[in-house]
């Protein structure tokens, strides 16, 4: 099962807490849908909403499982608060070599399979992109993000948040399979007190790369 | 024989799945109207000729690879094509390879042993296994007879879609010895077609002068090493090109009596275009001309040439390949008062794979392959030949 978001329970104790310290009308549901140039909604992109505000706490750190299944990474794309605590477990029978040479994280864990080693900490914001030295095939990404909210676009190119705080805000869209590591989206976002709905549109047409569709145990020169 | 095979198969019914080890059996339903196959001393280009029809062992595989410490990883691949071969089963690849976790996009790797080199584009399942049809091209069939890089290769690789570039590229160098009699069987045979790869201490029965013969693929003979040098490039597109120089240095002069062949002096170049695109098209095609010497004699001279195309399509459990092959060889000098030895031919291959299970796969195959080779005279044949071969595939792996 591929877990794009944090699950309920993982969330910060300080975003609970926030939510029932503050009034009922400071805190109220966004939803954001992001289109490409054609109007259509855009999957699986990561979405940040950063408070102008300096004062405002961050998301917290928390703790996640990036799994291997099938010489496949689950999830694909994982998005985690700065600080936050990663931990690899291997559910294949074949041992995997997990590594990054991302300038957010480099790190390897040795060969192994069965109990995985302790767990990583992401503590630089960026892209860190997650490799198998055995399965050249496997690649998954990890969003280190400093932001209040963070989420993925569902099938319809829709994030929904259910209390974001009024406030201005810059909001950071980025696409995993995008040609580049920089976001395809950055803009000021002002949410009003009371639910909003929010679209926002690509100004370009995204290019992205095409990632292999072949079972990850082919082309093993 | 059949007993060793037997045994085999007990021992891969009761190893249980562990770590980085790989079993399968592969069973054959055949029917051909194929020339006596060259694997039988005739001129016919299919490994299973008409008298072959019936249940066939396609292929019985054990593998390892796995971690031997450090960066070191090693990998062993053991084949049976058929329960009458000597040794009855065998390895096809055996080698350790250094492959330290990059720390940058720039990342290298050492293998030593025994491996094929980055030709085929087609071989992209563990155990240099075809996923498309059950035969290959008649290109990647020869590679699977004749080569084996058999010594050191070092590989330089940039991985740019790391860190968000557009593209990967290598390039690999290696020495080798070990492979001098490669280019005896396109020579004096001509091109084939099928899925049996020589094995490293197996021979290849072979049409030799009118009988069979079996002939020793890997073997030294001049002490001289041969090298290859490729490179490939991948886009994020899904495109890949590949290229590689062989040459095994051969000394034609250089004999060894006890496995009565020359060192051949062979050299090719091949290259290769495939593109994976995004709803599950593969199409991919492949072009190798070299040539290929033998003896001081100038008659022993050879020069050959092929290429392909394929394309396949993904659905589901399901996959649709078919491809075009086209092949060449001559003589480049006639023996003294003889024609010059000629081959030509083209084929139609069509396949159908069916993943019924994640441990079951079905395949379904149909050959069509039309040669012209004058040599076949020396039998009393038509030169012309046109082969069909239908066979049916079941695949239980571990």
């Amino acid at each position: 099962m591929r877990r794009d978001r944090q699950t309920p329970e993982m969330r910060p104790v300080f975003h609970t807490l926030l939510t029932l310290m503050a009034p009922a009308a400071l805190a109220a549901p966004l939803q954001l849908q992001f289109v490409g140039v054609d109007g259509k909604g855009i999957a699986g992109t990561v979405v940040t909403l950063r408070s102008m505000d300096a004062a405002r706490p961050l998301a917290g750190p928390s703790a996640f499982a990036m799994d291997q299944v099938n010489l496949q990474f689950a999830p694909h794309v994982l998005v985690v608060p700065v600080g936050s605590q990663v931990v690899f477990p291997n559910s294949d029978s074949v041992s995997h070599q997990v590594y990054s040479f991302s300038p957010a994280k480099k790190f390897q864990l040795p060969l192994y399979r069965g109990k995985p080693y302790p767990p990583v900490t992401f503590d630089r914001e960026g892209v860190v992109t997650l490799g198998c030295n055995i399965h050249d095939q496997m690649r998954a990404y990890v969003f280190v993000v400093e932001a209040q909210y963070y989420g993925r676009t569902n099938d319809t190119g829709t994030w929904t948040e259910k209390d974001v705080q009024a406030g201005d805000y810059e909001v950071t869209i980025w696409h995993p399979l995008s040609r580049s590591l920089k976001p395809v989206l950055q803009q000021p976002l002002h949410v009003d007190a009371g639910a909003s709905r929010v679209t926002l549109r690509a100004s370009a047409a995204l290019q992205l790369r095409a990632e292999s569709q072949v079972p990850a145990n082919w082309d093993a020169y | 024989m059949r007993r060793a095979l037997f045994t085999a198969l007990l021992l891969l019914s009761t190893v249980p799945a562990r770590a980085g080890f790989e079993a399968s059996i592969d069973l054959r339903l055949v029917e051909s109207d194929g020339r006596n196959s060259f694997l039988d001393g005739g001129f016919g280009k299919l490994r299973f000729d008409d008298d072959d029809d019936g249940l066939q062992l396609g292929r019985l595989r054990l593998a390892w690879h796995g971690g031997i410490g450090g960066n070191w990883h090693a990998a062993i691949d053991a084949s049976s094509w058929n329960p009458e071969d000597d040794p009855v089963i065998d390895l096809t690849e055996a080698y350790v390879e250094w492959r330290p976790v990059p720390q940058s996009a720039w990342r290298s790797n050492v293998k030593i042993g025994a491996f094929y080199a980055p030709v085929s584009m087609e071989h992209r399942a563990p155990g240099w296994t075809n996923p498309y049809t059950i035969s290959s091209s008649a290109l990647n069939t020869w590679i699977g007879e004749e080569l084996r890089t058999i010594g050191v290769a070092y590989e330089l690789e940039h991985i740019g879609t790391a860190e968000g570039g557009r593209f990967d590229y290598g390039v690999q160098a290696a020495i080798f010895g070990w492979n001098d009699p490669a280019g005896v069987e396109v020579a004096y045979r001509g091109w084939a077609m099928h899925d049996r790869q020589t094995t490293l201490f197996g021979t290849i029965g072979t049409y030799a002068w009118g009988g069979r013969t079996d002939r020793v693929i890997f073997s030294e003979i001049d002490n001289r090493p041969g090298y290859h040098i490729g490179g490939y490039v991948r886009s994020d597109t899904g495109l890949e090109l590949r290229a590689l120089h062989y040459d095994n240095r051969g000394n034609p002069e250089a004999y060894k009596e006890s496995i009565e062949d020359y060192a051949w002096d062979t050299r090719f170049d091949s290259v290769g275009a495939r593109w994976d695109g995004p709803r599950g098209t593969t199409l991919m095609s492949q072009w190798l001309s070299g040539k290929t010497a033998a003896d001081d004699d100038p008659t022993m001279r050879w020069e050959f040439d092929t290429y392909f195309f394929l394309a396949a399509q993904q659905f589901g459990k399901h996959r649709l390949a078919a491809r075009y092959d086209n092949f060449d060889m001559h003589q480049t000098v006639g023996f003294p008062g003889a024609r010059l030895s000629l081959e030509a031919g083209t084929a139609w291959t069509g396949g159908w794979t069916w993943a019924v299970h994640e441990h079951i796969e079905l395949t379904t195959e149909y050959l069509r392959i039309s040669s012209n080779y004058n040599k076949r005279r020396a039998l009393g044949e038509d030169p012309k030949a046109i082969e069909h071969l239908l066979q049916f595939s079941v695949r239980l792996s571990l």
